[in-house]
């Protein structure tokens, strides 16, 4: 087998997925929509301001009968679709609209109107949507509550839709006052989101209430708030669930790869945990759900000190029953149950979880005892397309979130089953966390009962990022972070430099310069250059399969642009023999 | 009715043009890159219109090819950055899923699997230098990085690609 076997594969693959015609004429329909909207500076001539008197003289004469592009869709449009079952007019039925839309004076398009007429018919919704964009705007979620509300109602009277999608606020949800307040409040304050936000040439604002109407076992309203810099693209984000639960607020900025987020970690858990119970396993597969999101977008400068559960937030847990399940969760539990050979008495616990349509997963535990006091005893992973037994196994020794995450990271964590210990066991044996962690654990004083002052002593010692402690510090605060029985889920670890045996920093640092200036230059500028900032290097271990296979400096030089942004370039130096095991050189801003 | 929309008929055909060449595999791209087939079209798509935005200003000091896997991974980025909030139609259905047009045979299936496990930064490079013919100049002006670091990332991606590999009848790659 040799390369094109990597080309073919991909085709091959793939060759299900191709651009189709409908994509191809959305993409020309949006390039007609940003040319129309590309903004335009006018001089107004005399000639020009006597044009636009006479056609404000004359729209104002035939205002009473012309229709505007959502009273056309309400009035012409919406009665004839509901003329008929199916989800597309048919070719007749769009002229007709084309000629009555004409007559109304609604700007139709001009690819729309070819892609409708050269493909004989169109989809319902979409050419309402069409329509009622010429008066709203082009994004649905900048036109008001009241709109979104009408239209969605529009497509569940027209047949189009299950359910209203879109909603209003009753009398027991927040105002839309209040939520807007909530989130132009906190990005203002923690996403400096700028004071003239409402200015709206400067920002568009997106502004949704609603819930997922595909999914029947959605049950959480959501107030979505957004802001987009129309000059620098920048977008600013803040989701709240209808109980009052902020479950993101972060700003992007394109072109970076880092964000800024107003929640940290500690924010998520304990706001979860205040809303939907202290135990994990008592949430159901919606919040779990919202939980992973809320957690990826998070700050995670400074992690939730409960290792467990940013293990389980690592799990992209689904809500099954929307587009990508294939098997109900009925008979996810009988194919389990049957694999498992787990009797009656025991109860199903279920998550859903994947990544994409061809990686979807059931994970079924069966526990017994109460509620909540719960006693996992098996499990088996199902494929969510195939019905296929991916893993099955018991739960021995498995720590509490087990039932919580993919049965491959369940079976890494399980197989070292050493308990949570804060010194070292008799008869211990890691070739990761040799004797030199335990003598530093000893060295710092720190134990299962010390541990946490230690940990807030260091952190106002030397600060939030702990790249920037002592290398035995840094050891110690992975240790309690991770915990050795992870230890083989990462390829590094941070170690404990030794004098005598590894070549010192500044060896190293030299190394890492020379490197990175063989091909810096063609690749910044000298002014650039000379801000280059080499940071302090991390020491660690690299892992590969359970063993140590290098000790390794490793440094991140960065380089500051004029417009304050950094590229990063990382270069991993052999710590015994001075080698260069990796070079990753970058002018990429925010690479890295 | 007038016109409101006055077409720039000879770009716009030219922007078809180039969907009608590079967009299958271009999505294809997008697809590997994100891991979903619907963020994977809508990013192809915004590839084509941010094309079609920046088409006076491309000097051909690269292949279009080039170009357009440039804009489309920056698209992918952008989108991973801000995949959990667009404010996009919630009425807008998901198409099909990809599933392969002809059944796949199983080794290749694992080669195709096992590079879709690596790592991003090796995946693309995989994708570009194997899948897409792409030299390393053209990839290292894609990814913004330098030659030498797309040649270390592709013998990475080799290393690992064998050792994900081993056991399985095949070998993957010349090492």
């Amino acid at each position: 087998m040799r390369e094109h076997m990597i080309g073919s594969a991909m085709d091959q693959n793939l060759s299900g997925l191709y651009m189709t015609k409908e994509m191809k004429m959305n993409v020309l329909y949006r390039v007609q929509n940003d040319k129309a909207a590309a903004p335009k500076t006018f001089r107004l001539s005399f000639g020009l301001i006597a044009a636009i008197v006479l056609i404000l003289v004359t729209v104002g004469a035939v205002a009473a009968v012309l229709l505007g592009g959502k009273a056309f869709t309400k009035d012409v449009v919406a009665p004839i679709a509901m003329q008929t079952d199916s989800e597309r007019f048919s070719a007749q039925e769009v002229e007709e609209i084309l000629r009555l839309a004409d007559e109304n004076g609604i700007p139709v398009p001009q690819y729309l109107r070819e892609r409708w007429e050269k493909w004989g018919g169109e989809y319902k919704e979409e050419l309402m949507r069409a329509l009622v964009k010429t008066e709203l705007g082009f994004y649905p979620g900048s036109w008001s509550l009241e709109d979104q509300n009408w239209y969605s109602q529009m497509l569940v009277e027209c047949g189009l839709a299950d359910g209203v999608g879109n909603l209003l606020p009753g009398e027991n949800d927040f105002t839309q006052e209040q939520v807007l307040h909530m989130a132009n409040t906190l990005m203002v304050e923690k996403l400096e989101l700028p004071p003239d936000y409402a200015d709206e040439t400067k920002f568009q604002r997106f502004f949704t209430f609603g819930m997922d109407t595909n999914n029947p076992n959605v049950t959480f309203k959501r107030w979505d708030v957004g802001y987009e810099d129309l000059e620098t693209g920048a977008q600013y984000n803040f989701m709240m669930l209808d109980n009052g639960l902020i479950t993101q607020a972060w700003r992007y900025q394109p072109g970076t790869e880092a964000s800024l987020h107003a929640l940290t970690e500690d924010d998520v858990v304990n706001s979860f945990r205040h809303y939907f119970g202290n135990s994990v396993l008592q949430w159901n597969m919606e919040v779990l759900e919202q939980f992973y999101h809320s957690f990826a977008m998070c700050d995670h400068t400074k992690k939730t000190a409960d290792p467990g559960i940013r293990i389980v937030a690592q799990t992209c847990f689904l809500l099954p029953g929307g587009h990508y399940t294939y098997m109900t969760e009925e008979e996810a539990i009988r194919l389990a149950r049957e694999v498992c050979k787990a009797d009656e008495s025991l109860q199903p616990y279920v998550i859903y979880f994947g990544d994409g349509p061809n990686n979807m997963h059931w994970k079924i535990s069966f526990w017994e005892g109460t509620e909540k006091s719960m006693q996992f005893r098996l499990y088996a992973q199902i494929d969510g397309r195939t019905g296929e037994t991916e893993y099955a196994g018991d739960y021995s020794g498995a720590p509490w979130y087990a039932p919580l995450v993919s049965a491959d990271l369940h079976a890494s964590i399980a197989e070292d089953k050493t308990p949570r210990i804060y010194e070292k066991p008799e008869n211990w044996r890691s070739p990761i966390f040799t004797d030199d962690y335990w003598d530093a654990l000893e060295a710092l004083d720190y134990n299962a009962e010390t541990r946490e002052q230690r940990i807030a002593e260091w952190d106002s010692q030397y600060g939030n990022a702990t790249n920037q402690w002592p290398y035995a510090h840094q050891a110690v605060f992975w240790w309690w972070d991770m915990n050795p029985e992870f230890q083989n889920i990462n390829c590094h670890v941070p170690g404990i430099p030794v004098e005598g045996e590894h070549i010192s920093k500044e060896e190293a640092e030299k190394i890492a310069r020379n490197c990175f200036m063989e091909e810096a230059p063609s690749l910044f500028t000298e002014e650039e250059l000379s801000r280059m900032n080499i940071l302090p290097p991390n020491f660690h271990y690299q892992v590969d399969n359970g063993q140590i296979v290098a000790h390794v400096w490793r440094f991140d030089i960065q380089i500051q642009f004029d417009d304050g942004q950094y590229s990063d370039s990382l270069i991993h130096i052999d710590a015994h023999t001075g080698e260069i095991l990796e070079k990753d050189i970058s002018s990429a801003p925010g690479n890295g | 009715m007038s016109t409101q929309f006055s077409p720039d008929a000879e770009k716009e055909m030219h922007l078809e043009q180039l969907m009608n060449q590079y967009g299958d595999s271009l999505l294809r791209l997008c697809y590997l890159y994100l891991k979903d087939a619907g963020m994977a079209q809508d990013a192809v798509q915004d590839t084509f219109v941010k094309a079609w935005k920046k088409m006076d200003t491309f000097e051909g000091r690269s292949s279009e090819k080039t170009w357009l896997c440039h804009i489309a991974i920056n698209t992918c980025r952008d989108y991973q950055k801000s995949r959990w909030l667009r404010f996009v139609d919630m009425r807008r259905s998901i198409d099909d899923l990809p599933l392969p047009i002809q059944p796949v045979d199983p080794i290749v299936r694992d080669v195709y699997e096992t590079v879709k496990a690596l790592p991003e930064k090796y995946r693309i490079c995989v994708l570009l230098y194997y899948w897409q013919r792409m030299t390393l100049e053209d990839i290292a002006q894609v990814l913004s990085v330098s030659k030498s670091t797309v040649h270390h990332r592709l013998e990475k991606a080799k290393v690992l690609l064998k050792m994900e590999l081993e056991g399985s009848e095949t070998e993957c790659v010349n090492t």
